[in-house]
């Protein structure tokens, strides 16, 4: 039954302190699944644990594979880190963890509807090519509207938003599944991140480059 | 109201004794210097909870389930209290 308590901060933060590891598991899949096809219908890509990026003419199993090699590149340094810190650490309890911190990331290719935020990032980086002028005085040359200046605006707060969001959900599922205390923990769940982030970079990189998928 | 049976002294923080024994029936005490058991220097919560997993023959899924919260919270709680009565043991030796 849905509750006004479902939406609450401490859900939307962290769910992991109540639900059972089969609703949040049930959650996670759905949004994986629901994810794919937005990215699928907005031409989305998610080209790293942290990363989102619009190209054109995206097939159907593109966002899945993209996923599902992101759940593993997570999965991965965060479960041997789990069990360093707490050898209870439970699969299900990190799997949970990243499955549902990724569905605030599952909204953002909405906002390339009509291929809108890819054209403008588009234009904008072919005005970079051609310009000759300094970085720091290249911003002024750019030649933008205002309503795409407003959109790229937006979809940069957005994505920042969704980020800190995912990282929290994240902390907060990793801590559940933990009990991780100590700063020093913190800092190694930080760097863990950042390992998933390199290793997805560098396999979606590899699979687009040699495989072109 | 039920009065809460204080455990740490409010002037130092220290673990208090015991002192005195009363017969609620007949009125005999027993003055000395006793010692609280372990698990009566949980707080509340603590025994409580710990009252509750004995309830639940011990299963954490279970008691999970009664308490509204999910299994790690729950082992983690049972942890941090074990955690707990392993420092005080080892503060007792």
């Amino acid at each position: 039954m849905i509750t006004p308590d479902m939406f609450g901060p401490k859900t939307l933060l962290n769910p992991f302190e109540r639900y059972s590891e089969r609703t949040l598991l049930i959650v996670g899949m759905v949004g994986i699944i629901m994810g794919s096809l937005i990215a699928f219908a907005f031409n989305g890509r998610y080209d790293g644990v942290v990363d989102l990026h619009f190209s054109k003419d995206v097939s159907l199993a593109q966002p899945f594979i993209d996923n599902a090699i992101n759940v593993v590149c997570l999965l991965l340094p965060l479960l041997l880190l789990g069990k360093f810190i707490n050898n209870k650490t439970r699969v299900i309890d990190i799997l949970t963890a990243i499955l549902v911190a990724r569905i605030p990331y599952y909204v953002l290719p909405v906002f390339n509807a009509n291929n809108f935020i890819g054209n403008v990032t588009e234009g904008i980086m072919k005005q970079v090519g051609e310009s000759d002028a300094p970085p720091s005085l290249l911003a002024q040359d750019l030649n933008m509207g205002p309503l795409q200046t407003i959109a790229v605006i937006v979809f940069a707060i957005g994505s920042i938003g969704a980020m800190i969001w995912m990282i929290m959900i994240l902390f907060n599922g990793f801590r559940t599944a933990t009990n991780l205390k100590t700063i020093g923990h913190k800092v190694l769940f930080a760097i863990a991140l950042i390992v998933a982030e390199v290793l997805s970079k560098i396999i979606i990189l590899k699979m687009i480059t040699q495989t072109n998928l | 109201m039920k009065p809460k049976l204080p455990v740490n002294c409010p002037s130092c923080a220290e673990g208090l004794n015991v002192s005195q024994l009363s017969c609620g029936h007949c009125g005999t005490s027993v003055a000395g210097n006793f010692s609280l058991p372990v698990l009566l220097k949980l707080t509340e919560e603590e025994q409580q909870f710990m009252l509750d997993f004995f309830l639940c023959s011990g299963s954490l899924k279970e008691l999970a389930v009664k308490m509204g919260n999910s299994y790690p919270t729950v082992r983690n709680r049972l942890d941090d209290i074990i955690a707990k009565i392993t420092t005080m043991n080892e503060a007792n030796k």
